[in-house]
């Protein structure tokens, strides 16, 4: 009798853990097969790019949110894993190696911004990484470096404003331009756009002057533009610049033709700090919530702007901006890649992504998307994307350049 | 002619921002003169008042001007915190601590703005009109900024010269053993004068959303600058810091205007630098012993 | 009689204190602090061969910090003049590398090299007319100088060789490995350099300076030249770091290199944290510091700055003057040459 309950407690006691095994086996498997793709960030949570890298990285985490709740990749998720360099490159630099050599991610997207981007870019070609530059507007790392794992996602600075000279001549009649810009790398390269330009179409440059960072007013630069007879001011820095050459002009009487200020005039804050004096100045968007543009999410799926605006607004309770869409675009981006790889080679592979990365010519959420190819000069450097100038028109921000996209009609005169 | 009717017009012009350099470099002086400490987290002041003007602004409309009675006390009675939780301990001692201690502070208070108030700039619009003065244009607002700080640094003098603890702030910070030997609580000045000191700050900074654009990280911006005022004035030395606070907001105008920005800025660093070389007191300080 | 010089000397013995390191068997004593150092020497060697990359970058930065904190430590640490604007010596050095691999081509080790002796000339020049000004205003003064010289490196007429504002990048030609040995070498020298200094009448008549520099005039001492030496000593090691710093970021900008907040607070931190005006003081800081900030804060991504604020509040309030200095107070580590 004993022995028999014995022995059946035996069988039970072997069949079980025979399932357990199988159970364990069988989910490591499947964990295995699941094994997330990990992306690498170093993020400026801290610092002088905080607000941007803020916006940019809640971008990529929406975009890694809607991958995984449509099963992932080909079945896989992805993870973002990241640390803050505190907006140095020095930092930068060694979390990049990081995330290369301890987390061992399989791709990496860039700092924010160009001086953090340029300090990585050279360890990001030593490491072979995959990487895509979401948000870097200067041609550094790209110029003549015959780069060859990453990519540049977002546009270059001089094309920003460029816009706004067209803008100028052709609907305000404008005779002369006055730049003025602040002397860091972004600002710089935003103002040589806007000499060529002028140059190009022999606009009068009347007054092309860089300020230092620290500058608190800017009345007296505005000033010496006003007294050199200039109709059409441009250029500026990054917001408090905006704002600042908005009231200092304001605040001496000018009256302008036209009035374009790079990165402060796009900001909705913009009009909430000027009020009825945002009304009528330009500004560059690279990006816009109304923009009919579409990208990939999964396979099979594409995802609307105007979805991505409505998520975002759900999951951040604020707007997104531009650096938010350069995010989430550059995951889209990201998906393509890793998706066509795990098709062709059933695993995600560096160089099959890198290829991908450097050929494909199409569209996310952000807008076109095409770079110059591997093997050249300047090759990952973008040369497709496109630029809109934006005007406040009764509180509202309008795309009034360029025309086949323009959404009202610009209005000359400033203040009004 | 023309020429110097320009020169005039950014002099005045300068003048004016120069008054908000001037509160700043006031409230450093006052705090350096009677504990000789050089308080580095003074720019934080400047950002939290302008914090507290601006919402003012946001919730009651309330202009900057008025808002001053609530930003004022509010920086004070902070400052009388701080001084007393973590300032008097470094007192008396070299100053390397108090650096340290106060850009301990900095981090803390910015870090913590940027928590409670997001980093998204804010700032608000008033009085942004023109107006015609002597024939020339200056705008509204920096008329009344300008009238404003005059009229708190004149409060300020005859609150030093003429009441009991503006008298012990000064015996303080002219001969400390002395003015003990005579009865006055050291430790009730020091808290009373950082306290004006940060009040100072916060009444600048009440401007800075309508001059600037205020984010937690803006204290930085001015900080420098009222460092080289407060050099050039004389450590110590508040009509010192007062007129150099002036005469260095002008002084950037004009650069700025006949040579570039970059020398403007160059100018306030050098400024410290020779001005500490010719006469290590500053220009209206005492030597120090 | 006998008696009672007796039981002085028991009383005497018996109330000198104890110090916790001597308690320990001197045997095992003298085993340790032969093995260790060569321990060390020997893993920090073969470091870039067994551990990974990332590792190795950690192990650079950590050196980099142990120079600078060490350099400052040198000058600010033993003669007590606040030394506020230490970015700007670092910043001199990192450009004057960028500028000659950069601009004019050159190998990285005269580069390197002659980022230490520019900047060593620069301190000297501007240590002359700076030095004479005392405590606070020496510090104020290095303050605007570091700042000025952002300013300057970012100026229109500076540009064809800085870059201007928009900066410099350039290509090092140093593998991980060279800038890892190289950082380690200057690591080296800066603190064999504070231990030389610190054990010679040099450093004695600094530590003079610090505590009373009327007394160590009246006493003899050529004040101004002492200052200058060390000043100019500092900037050259400094020089050597910020050299090889830049050789790391291969991309300057003023807005980001010439950063009060970063550059010139953390290695004082770390100097202070240490010890100052001691020699081991400095490597204590910058290592724990490293280590810390690696492990833990980055855990702590959105509160990481709050922590280093609070944490810097704590030590200037309780431990003002470093751990080693507290640590022999306590009696647990010896009162030596050595540290």
């Amino acid at each position: 009798m004993l022995n028999a309950r014995i022995a059946g407690i035996r069988k039970l006691l072997t069949s079980s853990s025979v399932v357990a095994a199988g159970f364990v086996l069988l989910t490591s498997l499947a964990a295995f097969g699941q094994e997330p793709i990990k992306i690498g960030i170093s993020m400026s949570v801290t610092g002088r790019f905080e607000r941007p890298a803020g916006y940019l990285f809640e971008g990529h985490k929406l975009w890694e949110k809607h991958v995984n709740q449509r099963g992932g990749i080909q079945g896989r998720p992805v993870k973002l894993v990241f640390y803050d360099d505190k907006s140095d490159p020095a930092e930068a630099i060694k979390l990049t190696r990081r995330l290369a050599t301890v987390d061992r991610v399989d791709f990496l997207f860039s700092p924010y911004g160009s001086e953090l981007t340029a300090a990585v870019a050279s360890v990001i070609e030593e490491l072979g990484v995959p990487a895509i530059a979401s948000i870097v507007a200067t041609v550094g790392p790209w110029q003549g470096k015959n780069a060859k794992w990453m990519t540049q996602f977002s546009s270059t600075a001089p094309l920003y404003l460029m816009g706004s000279v067209d803008l100028a001549i052709e609907r305000a009649e404008a005779k002369n331009i006055a730049i003025l810009y602040e002397d860091t790398p972004f600002p710089v390269g935003v103002a040589d756009g806007l000499r060529a330009r002028a140059k190009e179409r022999g606009l009068k440059i009347l007054m092309d002057e860089k300020y230092d960072k620290a500058l608190t007013d800017w009345s007296p630069l505005v000033s010496k533009a006003r007294s050199l007879g200039a109709e059409f001011l441009a250029g500026g820095g990054y917001y408090p610049a905006a704002v600042g050459i908005a009231r200092a002009a304001a605040g001496i009487g000018y009256r302008l033709k036209l009035l374009a200020l790079v990165v402060g005039a796009a900001d909705p804050k913009f009009v909430k700090d000027l009020g009825l004096l945002a009304e009528g100045v330009a500004g560059s968007d690279i990006w816009l919530p109304s923009v009919k543009t579409r990208g990939f999410v999964v396979e099979g799926a594409t995802i609307a702007n105007e979805d991505f605006v409505r998520s975002y607004r759900e999951e951040f309770k604020r707007d997104p901006e531009y650096w938010s869409a350069a995010g989430y675009g550059a995951g889209q981006l990201l998906a393509r890649a890793i998706n066509e790889s795990l098709k062709r080679a059933r695993k995600a592979d560096r160089n099959l992504i890198r290829d991908f990365l450097f050929s494909y010519l199409g569209e996310t959420i952000y807008g076109d998307y095409g770079v110059v190819k591997l093997g050249q000069a300047d090759a990952g450097m973008q040369v497709r994307k496109q630029h809109f100038v934006i005007q406040w028109q009764k509180g509202k921000k309008e795309v009034v350049w360029p025309r086949e996209l323009a959404s009202a009609e610009p209005w000359i005169g400033w203040p009004k | 002619m023309g020429e110097l009717l320009n020169l005039i017009e950014f002099a005045l012009r300068g003048l004016m921002v120069g008054a908000v350099y001037a509160l700043m470099a006031m409230g450093l002086s006052l705090i350096f003169g009677v504990m000789r400490v050089v308080n580095v987290a003074h720019g934080e002041f400047l950002m939290l008042g302008g914090y507290v003007s601006f919402f003012t602004w946001s919730y009651t409309q309330l202009n900057p001007i008025a808002s001053l009675l609530i930003a004022m006390p509010v920086l004070f009675f902070f400052g009388v915190a701080i001084q007393r939780l973590f300032i008097e301990r470094v007192v008396g001692r070299p100053e390397l601590s108090s650096l340290m201690l106060c850009f301990g502070l900095s981090i803390i208070l910015v870090q913590g703005a940027q928590v409670l108030f997001t980093p998204d700039p804010r700032g608000f619009t008033w009085l942004l009109y023109p107006v015609r003065l002597l024939g020339w244009n200056f705008p509204m607002y920096m008329l009344m900024i300008f009238a404003t700080s005059m009229v708190i640094a004149f409060a300020l003098f005859l609150f030093l010269k003429a009441t009991r603890w503006g008298k012990a702030i000064r015996a303080v910070s002219q001969n400390y053993e002395v003015a003990q030997a005579c009865g006055i609580d050291a430790r009730k000045v020091r808290m009373l004068s950082f306290g004006c000191g940060a009040a100072l700050a916060g009444a600048a900074g009440a401007f800075v959303p309508v001059q600037f654009s205020l984010s937690p990280g803006v204290g930085h911006e001015f900080i420098l600058k009222s460092f080289a005022v407060v050099v050039v004035g004389g450590l110590g030395s508040l009509s010192g810091a007062f007129l150099a606070g002036l005469l260095l907001g002008m002084v950037e105008s004009l650069i700025t205007f006949y040579f570039s920005s970059h020398l403007a800025q160059l100018t306030f660093y050098a400024t410290i630098i020779v001005v500490l070389l010719l006469r290590p007191g500053g220009l209206f300080g005492t030597t120090e012993t | 009689m006998r008696e009672d010089s007796q039981s002085a000397t028991d009383r005497a013995s018996a109330a000198k204190p104890e110090i916790l390191w001597e308690r320990v068997d001197w045997r095992v004593r003298k085993a340790l602090l032969w093995s260790l150092p060569l321990i060390l020497l020997f893993a920090l060697a073969i470091l870039p061969y067994v551990a990974s990359a990332y590792t190795v970058t950690l192990t650079f930065l950590i050196f980099f910090w142990v120079a600078t904190a060490q350099s400052w430590n040198l000058f600010s640490g033993y003669t007590g003049y606040v030394n506020f604007g230490y970015v700007g010596l670092v910043g001199v050095g990192a450009y004057t590398t960028a500028i000659l691999i950069g601009k004019f081509g050159a190998h990285w080790l005269p580069a390197v090299g002659a980022a230490g002796v520019v900047t060593a000339a620069f301190g000297f020049l501007i240590g002359i007319p700076l030095l004479r000004a005392r405590g606070i205003y020496f510090a104020i003064a290095m303050l605007g100088l570091a700042e000025g010289l952002r300013v300057f490196f970012s100026m229109g007429f500076m540009a064809p060789l800085t870059g201007g504002g928009v900066g410099i990048g350039f290509i090092s030609g140093m593998s991980l490995e060279a800038k890892y040995y190289a950082m380690g070498l200057v690591a080296l020298l800066t603190t064999v350099v504070v231990f030389v200094v610190a054990n010679s009448r040099f450093g004695l008549q600094l530590l003079t300076i610090r505590e009373d520099e009327l007394a160590a005039q009246v006493m003899g001492i050529n004040t101004t030249s002492k200052k200058l030496m060390a000043f100019t000593l500092c900037a050259f090691l400094t020089g050597l770091a910020g050299g090889l710093y830049a050789a790391y970021v291969n991309y300057l900008v003023p807005a980001t290199m010439f950063v009060t907040a970063y550059y010139t607070l953390i290695p004082i931190v770390m100097a202070t944290f240490g010890g100052l005006g001691t020699i081991l003081g400095p490597v204590v800081g910058a290592v724990l510091f490293t280590i810390i900030s690696e492990a833990i804060w980055a855990r702590f991504i959105f509160l990481h700055m709050v922590i280093f604020g609070a944490v810097l509040i704590i030590i200037i309030l309780f431990m003002p003057q470093g751990i080693i200095p507290w640590l022999q107070d306590r009696r647990i580590l010896p009162r030596t040459r050595w540290l």
